[in-house]
């Protein structure tokens, strides 16, 4: 538990000290407010529910604050996806697919830690606070089998951007990437059976969901996440993005959970 | 800028394609995969393999070597079933698209104890009234009902009708003999028309890792008075050895409450609740993944014993006379003597 703490301070000096070491060239912050909606495509093992690899699309829908400046860039985000995932190993009648759910809740705070390409290319460092909700329910088969978990992931993290004239305006690249170094876990390794009844008088599943929890380091809790955004100027001074994702997080627990993600959004970040 | 594309370029695609690398291939669809699978979900997710004294490893051994990836479906649906047949478990079965494996050896090595056409002709008869799946009636001022099945979903409507037509009378006679169970909600639903008052009922423990013990903590299951009224006088419930799965919570329901009493056979068990596993060719095998422990931590699995064990009698069955049912008729009459 010491050690956890340690890696927390250590992440969280890390996450502080580009802000102090970043030339803050005093320029003022743009902020937005981002909406968007797009589409992710995810697929996971969990052994908690099911030995197969289950993948399918899902719509979702993301909205987000942000603020921009040659220093600093702070995103907070919040998503939700919705959609159903079948084994990728046969074509699957319908009474094998899971209805899948999932929620996001991003902080990302990173400073200005340099550049590269002749200052063309500025370069960020910090960290990110990021938080998973996923819930999937094989409602189906016989008996409704649901699972879900919750985890907030202490990241380093880094960036990327370069600003490009492209056709009548302006335009910049984002590309970030994290590592899960310190998360917070709650999910229980098996998924829980739900028989109809005992709906209103049985706590139980509730309570072994929180009784999971676990703050866990890279041994029990690997993950990766990377993001790329091309930001479009538009002559109002807000923004079109459009943004491609990256995730994977690895649970090890006795009922092993393996999940990835790609997606794709549009968003209009409209300029405060 | 150049740098930065070629990153991206790099970067997108390697994600992509690392995806099946982390996450791992499901195995070809192959008999010898399938069999495989078949033994690994059970290894990691079969509730009784101590309760019931099962070496799974040396099953393997006798039947892993009788699987070729030559094989037909058939001979591959032949060997699997045999498997699991070993578990001999009701609730552990494998369906694909052609069959279905089942084990019926909880009831049928066991005397019926329960006659349908005696039940009908001579108890019911002409007097009967069938509320949803309840049929019932009135036996001197005794309620009578019968509940064959909870295969549907049980309306609260109608067991508050059942509740409601036996208001008033000295005792119930709840029979569920030959009910193999159905929706896991019917024994929440109408054991709570005979409720007291809230009650500890039952414990469930699920399966939490791959281990043969890994179990969680007992979770406590409790029922509470439902309905507009509760039937709170005598009431006796019938079991045989084919009360199973739901019905048995019924009667593990039914059994925490003072004022009724289980009389017949054992039940037929059924505690654990199943659920379904996919394998590679898209069959599916169905096993418990839970215990039920009644209040006093018996686990129920086997069956739930009777307070009164009575039998059906050959004779009495030859001369329209169900044993049991009159065995509870006589034990509500004079329980409701006494002061």
């Amino acid at each position: 538990m010491r050690k956890t703490v340690k890696i927390i301070v250590v992440l969280l000096k890390l996450i502080i000290l580009p802000y102090s070491a970043g030339a803050n060239t005093g320029e003022p912050a743009t902020k937005y407010i981002g909406i968007g909606a797009g589409w992710t495509y995810g697929g996971l093992r969990d052994y908690g529910i099911s030995p197969l690899y289950y993948s399918g699309h899902h719509a979702s829908g993301e909205a987000g604050y942000l603020i921009y400046s040659d220093s600093l860039m702070v995103q907070i985000e919040a998503g939700y996806s919705h959609g159903t995932i079948s084994p990728s190993i046969y074509p699957g009648p319908d009474g094998s697919k899971m209805k899948s759910i999932k929620a996001s809740a991003d902080l990302h705070y990173l400073r200005y830690a340099g550049s590269i390409a002749g200052d063309r290319i500025r370069i960020y460092a910090g960290g990110m606070l990021t938080s998973r909700f996923g819930y999937y329910e094989h409602n189906n088969l016989m008996n409704s089998a649901r699972k879900n978990y919750i985890f907030s992931a202490l990241n380093l993290g880094g960036g990327l951007a370069r600003e490009i004239n492209a056709g009548s305006g302006r335009s910049m690249i984002i590309f970030t990437v994290e590592v899960p170094v310190v998360s917070l876990i709650m999910r229980p390794s098996y998924s829980y059976i739900r028989p109809e009844g005992f709906l209103n008088h049985n706590t139980g599943n509730l309570e072994s969901f929180f009784s999971s929890i676990e703050i866990s380091s890279v041994n029990r809790f690997t993950g990766a996440g990377t993001s790329l955004a091309i930001e479009r100027k538009l002559n109002s001074g807000n923004k079109l993005s459009l943004g491609y994702r990256w995730e994977y997080f690895d649970h090890k627990n006795p009922n092993r959970l393996k999940s990835a993600l790609h997606g794709l959004s549009i968003k209009t970040l409209f300029s405060l | 800028m150049r740098k930065l594309l070629i990153i991206l370029l790099i970067t997108i695609p390697a994600a992509i394609s690392c995806e099946k690398m982390l996450i791992g291939d499901d195995g070809e669809n192959t008999p010898v995969n399938n069999f495989e699978l078949m033994w690994e979900v059970i290894d990691r997710n079969y509730s009784f393999f101590e309760y019931r004294n099962i070496n799974w490893d040396s099953l393997y051994n006798e039947y892993r070597p009788k699987i070729n990836n030559g094989m037909s479906d058939q001979e591959l649906f032949d060997v699997m079933a045999a498997t699991l047949f070993e578990l001999r478990d009701g609730h552990v079965n494998l369906y694909s698209g052609f069959d279905r494996s089942r084990n019926v050896e909880w009831y049928s090595l066991h005397p019926a104890n329960f006659n349908q056409e005696l039940i009908d002709q001579h108890y019911l008869a002409d007097n009967r009234e069938t509320i949803g799946p309840f049929v019932t009636t009135i036996i001197g001022s005794t309620g009578y009902v019968y509940s064959g099945s909870f295969s549907e979903r049980i309306k609260e409507s109608d067991i508050d009708a059942v509740i409601d037509k036996f208001s008033g009378l000295k005792g119930v006679v709840f029979d569920v003999r030959n009910n193999s169970g159905g929706y896991g909600s019917s024994g929440e639903i109408i054991s709570g028309r005979f409720a007291d008052t809230r009650r500890l009922v039952s414990y469930t423990l699920y399966k939490s890792g791959p281990r043969h013990n890994d179990f969680t903590s007992p979770q406590p299951n409790y029922v509470v008075p439902l309905g507009n009224r509760q039937f709170t006088g005598k009431v006796v419930v019938l079991t045989n050895r084919r009360v199973y799965s739901a019905t048995n919570d019924f009667v593990l329901f039914m059994s925490a409450f003072p004022h009724v009493t289980i009389m017949g056979d054992y039940t037929g068990g059924g505690g654990g609740t199943p659920y379904d596993y996919e394998l590679y060719n898209g069959w599916r095998i169905r096993i418990p993944r839970t215990m039920t422990l009644a209040p006093n931590g018996f686990n129920v699995e086997n069956g739930i014993p009777p307070d009164i064990n009575v039998r059906l009698s050959g004779t009495d069955e030859r001369n329209g006379i169900d044993t049991i049912l009159e065995a509870a008729l006589i034990y509500i009459d004079d329980a409701s003597k006494q002061p």
